[in-house]
């Protein structure tokens, strides 16, 4: 197996060598800002062309009373504040509010703007005027002056923050991330605001540029993760990146894994923990997920409310989950093993109940279990992409026709029903819905070993897959890291949550530089 | 390029050909005959005779269960003409019960019949081996209407009668320890079909070569099991104490009924000219849940004790003289013997049947009433 994922590898990679290289055909806007409007217009107009949503106002700037002309983006910009703060100022104020006493240097004479806004930057080269025109800024060129003015006026189209609909909580935050990652950003500083959060901005993508922030700890996360991160990400060679997925696909460790090697969530308070815990978050643009690397296996059974409820609750809850992943990915295996080949070891009531039901079925136990489950994974599937009223129907449509109906008709049996119906509820356990799709997933091979080989099929595929779990690293890091490479002390916080005034240090597992989660832990905390 | 597919492909289809092999020994429950009960009997000419029960999974089938009766020369011979009768494959994985008749087991060499049984890892260890009073064949072809089917009723039988200390019961897989320890003798229970009911009668008691020796019934066998200290539920006991007065009506108005729930058992080996002696103590505390006649518990307990202990000593004395007459000893003395007395039991070991019929054996009955219920007299 191993020697094909190479093979695949291989030939992937010799595949988006081959694309890079075409890549370089595509020019970027070149050259630099001119001392005359009309040139700089002119660059501008070849650059957006059939732009329709390009606005160019010009005016008189009232200071110098030269002529400027202020280009943004109808939609991406902000029209109140350039209205307001932009517009109104350049037009109409006449007092240079910061020009006393400083004179820049130079042969021309640099304006100062009366611009009421927070950030303004100033650009000489067209690369740049074209990337913040795109990102929502507003530019200015004046007449006579051979650079330009960007202003932030981003001001697109954005959804209110509301709750994750994939990662619901009862008693966590209400509030989720959105698709701007300075909102999003925000929303992860809210948690932590402490001066060693750091973010590292890159830009990912050859066509569409798309601004990637890796927020880290810096006195906990381990430089060694920031680096390899940056790494990854800064080898990407792709057009575009439209959302976390697809950066967690492009920079993951096994791309043919069916596991998910990062943890990409929803839910600021998760990306804070999880922050908290040494680990470091990539907030992508554009894509209302973050990404979390990197990532044990542990993390994908904790859910941000067993820290919210009193510890033997959630202790229970995640003793229940790992059971009920378990019971996901093996159960219809080990029905279909049992009446297949080792029905020594059902119960002799047990067995005589399913012989009668079993005799009814024409087909196979494999065959019977695998349209239940590929029913139910239709059912599921139709739900989701369904609006809620409708989709509530085809569940119970679903449900009372598969379930009762079949049964009546012969096509399966009444256990089997049972089987695959709790083996859907197992699998909807899983906080995690990128594991929970995996562990759907995996239910298959096991099927069909345990249909060729009974329990030794089962216990085969067991095998292997722990053999892949334990091999599996994510940011270079062990995968099964408490459990694996056995750290006992992480425990605490894996199949049972203990209490959290137990958990004095910071998961062992992550390679965190400072180790102590409680009491005094920043250098100058003893002076105050 | 083309080099590295070939090994791709060569790979996958070696890969399902290594998978396809595997569904050879794939059988689905359906198409399974489990065989839950089966029988062996002789008939008048001294033929084997396998009887077998298994249940029946179709839905069109009226009745749930198919007996099959073939003649054959040894177990697994019978497999074939089995599988020629019944409507799917044969399993012997779930097995409960096998009967054999009394006339079978006084035999030599029966035991080799089992030999099938023990061989294959598949078969069910824990089936319960059975005696059968009489022809085994009417009890197979037995079919109560108002129990489950057969094979099912005499395991569940047999469990709970075994519950309630009124027969031993032995699994063939406790059987062949039984069978190879020279220190003990084999027992199985035993029942047969009375006025259209399966009873069990009680333990059969084989000597060390499984030959049938004789039988004791389920009052005997409670006291075995005292003896054995293997008492699992609360043992009743009801006791006629012939020293009490008998009042004059048809009834018994000097009995005595009582629990033992626990049993102390101390064991005490000698050896002295040539015979083993056993000196068995027994702590026994006592509940007294029925008393016929007239008496003062609170203040003469220890008279009661008394009787009690002395009826018990006979009884229990009794029983192992006729154990001792029999030649067998299922009680595990002779455990006691091997542990304690080792040099003098591997002179005997090869026949401790006959040194055990020889052996002294004292038995010491100390009861203590617990309770005595809600009234005084």
């Amino acid at each position: 197996m191993e020697l094909l994922l190479r093979l695949f590898k291989y030939f992937n990679r010799r595949q988006l060598q081959a694309a890079a290289q075409k890549e370089k055909d595509r020019t970027p806007a070149r050259g630099a800002v001119q001392n005359t409007l009309r040139a700089n217009l002119e660059a501008i107009r070849s650059i957006f062309s059939h732009a329709p949503d390009l606005v160019i106002r010009s005016f008189a700037f009232h200071q110098t009373g030269s002529q400027a002309v202020l280009i943004y983006l109808n939609g991406l910009a902000d029209k109140n504040s350039i209205n307001n703060n932009v517009l109104y100022q350049l037009m109409f104020e006449s007092e240079d509010i910061a020009g006393h006493g400083k004179r820049p240097s130079g042969t021309v004479k640099m304006p100062v703007l009366p611009v009421t806004l927070g950030h303004i930057s100033t650009f000489t080269g067209f690369e740049h005027i074209e990337l913040s025109i795109l990102h929502g800024k507003s530019v200015l060129f004046i007449d006579g002056i051979p650079q330009a003015y960007a202003f932030d006026t981003q001001g697109w189209p954005q959804r209110a923050i509301s709750d994750s609909q994939i990662e619901a909580s009862l008693k966590g935050a209400h509030q989720g991330f959105i698709e701007t990652s300075e909102m999003n950003v925000a929303l992860i500083r809210r948690y932590i605001s402490s001066r060693e959060l750091k973010i590292k901005e890159l830009s990912v993508g050859s066509r569409v540029a798309s601004k990637v922030s890796i927020m880290y700890l810096e006195d906990v996360t381990h430089p060694e993760l920031v680096a390899e991160m940056e790494r990854r990400l800064t080898s990407l060679n792709v057009d575009c990146i439209l959302n976390t997925g697809e950066l967690a696909e492009l920079i993951e460790d096994r791309p043919f894994s069916l596991l998910p090697q990062y943890i990409t969530t929803e839910r600021p308070d998760t990306a804070a923990s999880q922050l908290l815990q040494g680990r470091l978050c990539v907030v992508v643009d554009r894509s209302s997920s973050v990404l979390i690397a990197p990532a044990g296996i542990a993390a994908f059974f904790q859910g941000i409310d067993d820290y919210s409820t009193r510890w033997p609750v959630a202790t229970f809850m995640r003793l229940l989950r790992f059971f009920a992943c378990m019971l996901a990915a093996f159960l219809p295996g080990i029905y279909i093993a049992c009446i297949s080949f080792n029905h020594e070891v059902i119960p002799l009531d047990l067995i005589l109940s399913i012989g009668q039901f079993r005799a009814a079925v024409p087909f196979p136990p494999f065959i019977e279990a695998l349209i239940m489950e590929i029913t139910l994974e239709m059912l599921r599937e139709a739900g989701v992409r369904l609006p809620a009223p409708v989709g509530q129907t085809v569940g119970i449509v679903g449900g009372i026709v598969i379930g009762q109906a079949a049964v009546q008709a012969g096509i399966v049996s009444n256990l089997m029903v049972v089987v695959v119906a709790s083996t859907a509820v197992a699998s909807f356990i899983l906080p995690n819905f990128d594991m929970a799709s995996a562990v759907r997933l995996i239910r298959f091979p096991v099927m069909i070993l345990a249909s060729l080989f009974g329990i030794v099929g089962i216990i085969a595929a067991f095998m292997v897959l722990i053999a892949h779990l334990i091999t599996l690293t994510s940011l270079s890091q062990p995968f099964t890291v408490p459990i694996a490479p056995l750290r006992i002390g992480d425990w605490k916080d894996v199949f049972v949550r203990l209490p959290l005034w137990n958990m004095l240090k910071r998961p062992e597992s992550v390679k965190s530089l400072q180790k102590i989660r409680m009491g005094m832990n920043r250098t100058g905390d003893e002076d105050q | 390029m083309m080099k590295k597919r070939i090994c791709c492909v060569t790979v996958v289809v070696s890969l399902l050909a290594i998978l396809l092999s595997g569904c050879k020994d794939r059988v689905d429950l359906e198409n399974v005959t489990l065989l839950l009960m089966i029988g062996l009997d002789l008939d008048e000419n001294n033929n084997l005779m396998l009887y077998s029960s298994s249940p029946v999974f179709s839905r069109e089938a009226k009745s749930k269960n198919e007996t099959t009766k073939v003649t054959a020369l040894t177990a697994r011979d019978a497999r074939g003409a089995l599988e020629a009768k019944v409507s799917a494959l044969i399993s012997i994985g779930k097995l409960q019960n096998v009967l054999i008749s009394k006339r079978l087991l006084r035999h030599k060499g029966w035991i080799q019949l089992l030999d099938v049984l023990y061989r294959d890892s598949k078969a069910g260890s824990n089936a319960r081996l059975i005696c059968v009073d009489g022809p085994v064949e009417p009890v197979m072809f037995f079919k109560p209407d108002n129990k489950r089917r057969l094979p099912l009723h005499v395991a569940k039988l047999v469990d709970t009668a075994h519950e309630r200390n009124l027969v031993e019961r032995s699994t063939i897989f406790e059987f062949h320890r039984l069978l190879f320890d020279k220190a003990i003798t084999p027992f199985m229970t035993e029942l047969r079909l009375v006025d259209k009911e399966v009873v069990l009668t009680g333990t059969a008691l084989l000597d060390n070569e499984g030959l049938y020796q004789t039988v004791i019934n389920l009052k005997e066998n409670q006291l075995l099991q005292i003896i054995q200290d293997e008492q699992l539920a609360d043992l009743s006991l009801t006791l006629v104490l012939p020293n009490v007065k008998h009042e004059e009506s048809v009834f018994e108005t000097r009995a005595v009924s009582f629990y033992v729930t626990e049993v102390k058992r101390k064991v005490k080996v000698d050896y002295a000219q040539g015979r083993f002696i056993f000196d068995i103590d027994l702590d026994l505390p006592i509940h007294v849940t029925e008393l016929l006649f007239p008496f003062d518990v609170i203040h003469d307990a220890s008279k009661l004790e008394a009787l009690i202990n002395k009826q018990m000593e006979q009884k229990m004395e009794a029983l192992i003289k006729k154990m001792q007459k029999a030649a067998v000893d299922p009680t595990g003395l002779g455990l006691y013997a091997r542990a304690y007395r080792y040099a003098d039991f591997k002179k005997v070991s090869e026949d401790w049947e006959a040194s055990f019929a020889k052996a002294d054996v004292k038995v010491h009955v100390r009861t203590k009433v617990r309770d005595y219920g809600e009234v005084r007299y």
